[in-house]
């Protein structure tokens, strides 16, 4: 499989913000964000060794140097709908994820508008005791 | 040993982040995070079986979103997840990623703090869509002199 083409991260953000936004204008509709280490290793050598423990050693557990974090997002149109499918990724570097979920949250926030808002007159009994 | 199989759902969002700290610092290389956002048609009601009957929210029309965040590992085959409907759960989620982001990238994290930390920092960050009425625009200064 061709590796996918990596967009920036500002613009991953837009186009992720728009897949959001032509979803909430339809009743039936799925995004799938997806996060996982860049580690160097395709997905091919992960699955030939997935039995054997050399991805256990402590290199991989303790890296040397902070790795990068890839993201994904599709709307998991497949089989007869693939012709459909929008599929982006962005690479998103150690120091640079605090920013990143910064803006991916706020994002998601407005994004995600389907979901139930918050009651406000029942959430004000809802206070946290603290112990 | 009877084989049954535990539905994967965890009950909090800290159960959660726990057990997906804990799947990421066992298999770093190959765990990832999926969060499937589903807006579904309004017609199931079967979820909601709960004393929401009393309330007659405009919900019921409007199609149902849900959230769903999954912790999977082909290593291992764990799988961990925890869904929700509420807006509200979003920030804190997206949070979770976040840190469990970094977990990813190998940096030191302490997950502990990622639900303690105050809601309030992230929320100035909404970018207000700025109403362009022209006629009245007054702002209040804060202790302006």
């Amino acid at each position: 499989m061709a590796e996918q083409e990596r967009l920036s991260n500002d613009e991953f953000l837009d186009r992720l913000s728009e897949l959001l936004k032509s979803a909430s204008t339809k009743s039936k509709a799925s995004i799938y964000l997806t996060q996982k280490r860049l580690s160097g290793i395709s997905d091919d050598d992960t699955k030939s060794d997935l039995r054997s423990d050399s991805l256990l050693d402590y290199a991989d557990i303790s890296p040397p140097t902070h790795l990068p974090v890839l993201i994904r997002a599709t709307n998991g149109k497949s089989k007869k709908d693939r012709k459909d499918k929008i599929k982006i990724a962005t690479v998103v570097q150690p120091d640079e994820l605090e920013s990143f979920f910064g803006k991916y949250a706020e994002l998601c926030r407005t994004g995600m508008s389907g979901l139930k808002k918050r009651d406000r007159s029942k959430g004000k009994k809802k206070k946290k005791v603290k112990a | 040993m009877a084989q049954t199989v535990k539905p994967p759902y965890l009950a909090s969002i800290s159960d959660w982040l726990t057990q997906s700290n804990l799947l990421l610092r066992a298999y770093p290389t190959t765990t990832r995070i999926t969060s499937k956002y589903t807006i579904a048609p309004p017609v199931s009601k079967k979820r909601k079986r709960t004393a929401e009957t009393t309330s007659d929210d405009p919900a019921s029309t409007a199609p149902q979103a849900t959230l769903t965040i999954k912790t999977y590992d082909p290593n291992s085959g764990v799988c961990l997840k925890y869904r929700t409907d509420q807006a509200a759960e979003v920030n804190r989620l997206i949070r979770c990623l976040g840190v469990l982001g970094m977990g990813m990238a190998g940096q030191e994290v302490d997950v502990e703090t990622a639900l303690e930390a105050p809601q309030a920092a992230v929320a100035p960050a909404i970018e207000e869509k700025a109403p362009e009425e022209g006629g009245k625009k007054k702002k209040k200064k804060k202790g302006g002199r």
